[in-house]
């Protein structure tokens, strides 16, 4: 039995990527006055674009906001008071070994980033993400106004970091010229409810409903008596005296990637030997996919208009000989093609998905000025950071021996260092196309949580004062509140 | 030749606890394991206080041959390492490995503790065996990409005539010689075949008294479920950094078996079964379903009382417990442990609640001070498709 699927509580960012607003906003927030922020909550929190019509019904702005560990409790919510947050999200993707996971080394260490390392978050932490969405430059600046984010210091915010993104209207491509966003998954009462073929459970991306291996993630939870209004739900799988902080939310992901778009493609030249149309096979080869976005599993010889999703590998190219088993969309989801059953494969392919809702980027935003840096605002939705994002990164995209390759990663977003390859299956034998650098270096981001929107309300209307006065008292049943969710 | 597990645990000088995770890393650095033509993977790990038991080193290595010539060459190349550890152990030779050679063998030999069960991936391959099949892959790649660097039309060629070509290659004297290996992967499937048939025939009164078993276990799971199991140490405060050290990583854990005969019972029947399964069926360089795992031991320790679970691995923990997740034999080890998730029927559920299994076992898991790794990054998947190439190359030359 599947749940229904709240979709007015859902942040409306987990159903669609907004993809009639050509204008995008981030910025980042530090709480400065708890009691003001809390107030500018409540003014903004019914205004949050939920998951209902989120991109169908043309609207002209969309509004969600995502909090870190530390700014649930900047809000002034005690970070023992809600338990099962996962470790990642706690400790953040500044934490000392996620620089191994993620490949952020060499020039994407955090001593390089602009915002989010660790040695800035004393001065400077990030406690709010807010993401905008408009068509244009001028109703972005009109809905900042309405939003009350011009002078954020007047409602005890402070303005860390700001990200703006633009693109012509109908542009999909990613800075490299290839077509972006193709491949999302199809989520069952959320994404593609006309998509043919499986679905994948909504609790792979949302707290609180069944995920593919029919469990329910554990959905971050905290003492009903801090939530005497009632804003926040019980559960039947959790104890009577806790409500679920978590519900309808998701972890969300925020990385600042820049591309080297000279480098990339002065390399593919070299290796081509100066040949035009070597040069775009071997482009669409590192990718999987030409620039339309057409598949090289589909079109394996010359480039496919048509932006396909729905392919399998092993029918057709179980070798990698039209797309190379190490090329970017074989690895980032390799559907049927590790090397196991083709029905677990994609079962397992699927326990490892995300929703990504990036935006590409160009600074300075202006394209009649000379471009000092462009990439991508990578954002990725998951329900558990560790099994579905880190997962990717580390032992699909970094991972040299992914799927039997000895010394390749990643060829378009891998952390390689020069002394890596690209290998390109083919009879008789491979070719192995050397000494891949790196063309895409990590700017800053981090791990944000996605609350619902009751959880927001229930954030703006929080009374410390009142919650230290009750934990003062003895817990009525102690032992209830210690064993976490009913299973 | 065959491959064993020695496993030393010795009780550390409680004034030296502090000092010795920091010797054990500035050890790693030298790695004197590197010299020792008979061992694998090679770790130190420190086991908490438990049980009032106090703080304990445990050596953990993987040798080819005979427990005596590995405790020879450990002391031949690695007396000074020996020394500088063990130095903070009880009743370690005070004269050291050097000089009182016998005296130290006599020590590990006196702190051995047998592995229950012992899981090798690549069972017959001695260490030259494994080098050797990655030297000859990388040539062969080497060679390859010679060719078709030089000349084009190389890659016009059948895929016998490469063959042929890759043959002559390993047929001059400046290519490295594919030795022949005393184990071929053909013949071990035949023999893992084998051994699972007979297995079958014989466990057949085994398993009519099975549902007997599980039904017991499930009144002791119904039981359990109304008592709160403490937890018997705190967790490591670097747990998280101990995880991940890399493409290859160790995992210790130390769990408590639950207190009644049925489960001490039944987790010696359940390690009994997965030894013999190790040792005859999993013989492909796969445990059941999963393929990361390069060796893996359990003992019983501390009279039955904890079981010590020892493995090196592909990936990071998290991918090696989803991999774990799966077989739902493994929940019948684990769930004769205490604070393990809730199974049913000892096999199901368990494992497969994987949020509460990674908590279990972050709470169970002792950090790794000292890994010699071998084979560098070279996954379990990798060695196979080297082992191969190499021993069809041997055959042809």
């Amino acid at each position: 039995m599947s749940d229904k699927v709240d979709r007015e509580d859902i942040q409306g960012l987990l159903a669609s990527g907004y993809d009639h607003l050509d204008y995008a906003s981030f910025i980042f927030l530090q709480v400065t006055n708890c009691a003001k922020a809390r107030c500018w909550l409540a003014s903004v929190a019914d205004k949050v674009t939920n998951a209902e019509h989120p991109g169908n019904n043309r609207s002209k702005n969309s509004f969600n906001l995502a909090l870190t560990f530390k700014g649930i409790e900047a809000l002034g919510v005690a970070s023992d008071s809600i338990k099962g947050f996962s470790h990642e999200f706690i400790a953040g993707m500044n934490r000392p070994e996620a620089a191994t996971i993620l490949g952020d080394n060499g020039p994407s260490e955090q001593g390089n980033w602009e915002f989010g390392a660790r040695e800035t978050e004393r001065d400077k932490p990030i406690h709010i993400l807010v993401l905008l969405y408009a068509e244009c430059e001028k109703s972005m600046h009109d809905f900042v106004l309405d939003l009350d984010l011009v002078a954020p210091e007047l409602i005890g915010l402070q303005q860390i970091y700001r990200q703006e993104a633009t693109r012509k209207p109908g542009d999909r491509t990613e800075p490299f010229g290839f077509r972006d966003g193709i491949s999302q998954p199809s989520v069952i009462g959320l994404i593609g409810r006309r998509a043919r073929g499986d679905l994948i459970k909504t609790g792979e991306f949302v707290l609180g409903y069944e995920d593919g291996k029919r469990l329910k993630s554990r959905i971050p939870a905290i003492d009903a008596w801090h939530d005497p209004a009632g804003y926040l739900a019980d559960h039947p799988d959790y104890p009577n005296d806790q409500r679920v902080f978590g519900l309808n939310g998701t972890y969300l992901v925020f990385r600042k990637l820049s591309q080297d778009v000279t480098r990339f493609w002065d390399y593919v030249d070299s290796q081509a030997g100066g040949d035009p149309q070597r040069r775009e096979l071997l482009a669409a080869r590192m990718v999987g996919r030409w620039r339309s976005g057409a598949p090289l599993v589909l079109a394996p010889k010359k480039p496919g208009a048509e932006p396909l999703n729905e392919f399998l590998y092993t029918p057709t190219d179980p070798d990698g000989l039209a797309c190379p088993i190490g090329s970017h969309i074989r690895r980032i989801n390799p559907r049927d093609s590790l090397p196991t059953s083709t029905s677990r494969s994609l079962e397992i392919s699927n326990r490892h998905r995300i929703i990504r809702r990036g935006r590409k980027y160009r600074i300075p935003i202006d394209c009649e000025q000379e471009c000092r840096d462009q990439g991508i605002y990578f954002i990725a939705l998951n329900a558990d950071l560790l099994r579905q994002f880190e997962f990717i990164q580390y032992s699909w995209l970094n991972n040299p021996q992914f799927n039997g390759l000895d010394n390749d990663k990643d060829p378009i977003v891998g952390d390689s260092d020069g002394h890596t390859q690209f290998t390109i299956q083919a009879t008789p034998i491979n070719c192995h196309v050397k000494g891949v650098p790196r063309f895409v270096t990590m700017k800053g981001g981090g791990y944000f949580f996605l609350p619902g929107i009751r959880t927001l309300r229930f954030l703006a209307h929080y009374e410390p004062a009142r919650a230290r006065s009750q934990s003062a008292q003895p817990s009525s049943s102690p032992a209830d509140a210690a064993s976490g969710p009913r299973r | 030749m065959r491959q064993s597990g020695l496993t030393v645990i010795t009780e550390i000088e409680p004034a030296r606890a502090d000092a010795l995770p920091g010797v054990l890393r500035a050890a790693e650095k030298m790695d004197p394991f590197g010299s020792m033509k008979g061992v694998h993977h090679a770790a130190f790990v420190i086991l908490p206080e438990i049980d009032k038991i106090p703080a304990r080193l445990v050596m953990e290595t993987n040798f080819d041959g005979q427990l005596g010539d590995h405790l020879d060459e450990l002391i031949r190349h690695g007396a000074n390492l020996l020394d500088n550890i063990y130095a903070n152990c009880k009743d370690y030779p005070a004269a050291g490995a050097r000089n009182q050679p016998q005296r130290v063998t006599d020590y590990f030999i006196k702190h051995r503790v047998p592995s229950t069960a012992y899981y090798v991936a690549l069972p017959g391959r001695a260490r030259d065996d494994i080098c050797n099949a990655i030297e000859v892959y990388q040539a062969a790649r080497e060679y390859l990409d010679q060719c078709l660097a030089q000349d084009p039309a190389f890659c016009k060629l059948d895929q016998d005539q490469v063959w042929c070509k890759l043959v002559e290659h390993f047929r001059t004297a400046g290519a490295p010689k594919p030795i022949r290996s005393p184990v071929s992967q053909r013949g071990l499937g035949w023999r893992a075949r084998l051994n699972a048939l007979m297995l079958l025939v014989l466990s057949v009164p085994g398993l009519l008294v099975s549902p007997i078993l599980l039904l017991i276990a499930r009144v002791y799971e119904c039981r359990e479920a109304r008592t709160c199991m403490k937890r018997r140490f705190p967790i490591h405060p670097k747990v998280y950094k101990y995880l991940n050290l890399g493409r290859q990583n160790h995992m210790c854990t130390l769990a408590t078996v639950k207190l009644s005969r049925f489960r001490a019972l039944m987790i010696r029947l359940v390690l009994f079964i997965t030894k013999v399964l190790a040792g005859k069926v999993f013989i492909l360089g796969k445990l059941d379903t999963i393929t990361t795992i390069h060796f893996a031991r359990w003992s019983l320790i501390d009279g039955n009382r904890h079981v010590l679970f020892l493995s090196n691995f592909d990936g990071t923990w998290s991918n090696y417990l989803d991999d774990f997740s799966d077989p739902p034999h493994l929940n019948a080890v684990w769930s004769n442990t205490e604070r393990f998730p809730p199974t049913r029927f000892m096999l199901w559920e368990g494992a497969r609640h994987i949020e509460q299994f990674q908590a279990h076992v972050v709470e169970e898991f002792q950090p790794t001070f000292f890994f010699h790794r071998p084979y560098g990054d070279h996954s379990v998947e990798n060695l196979l498709r080297y082992l191969q190439l190499r021993d069809e190359l041997a055959r042809a030359i």
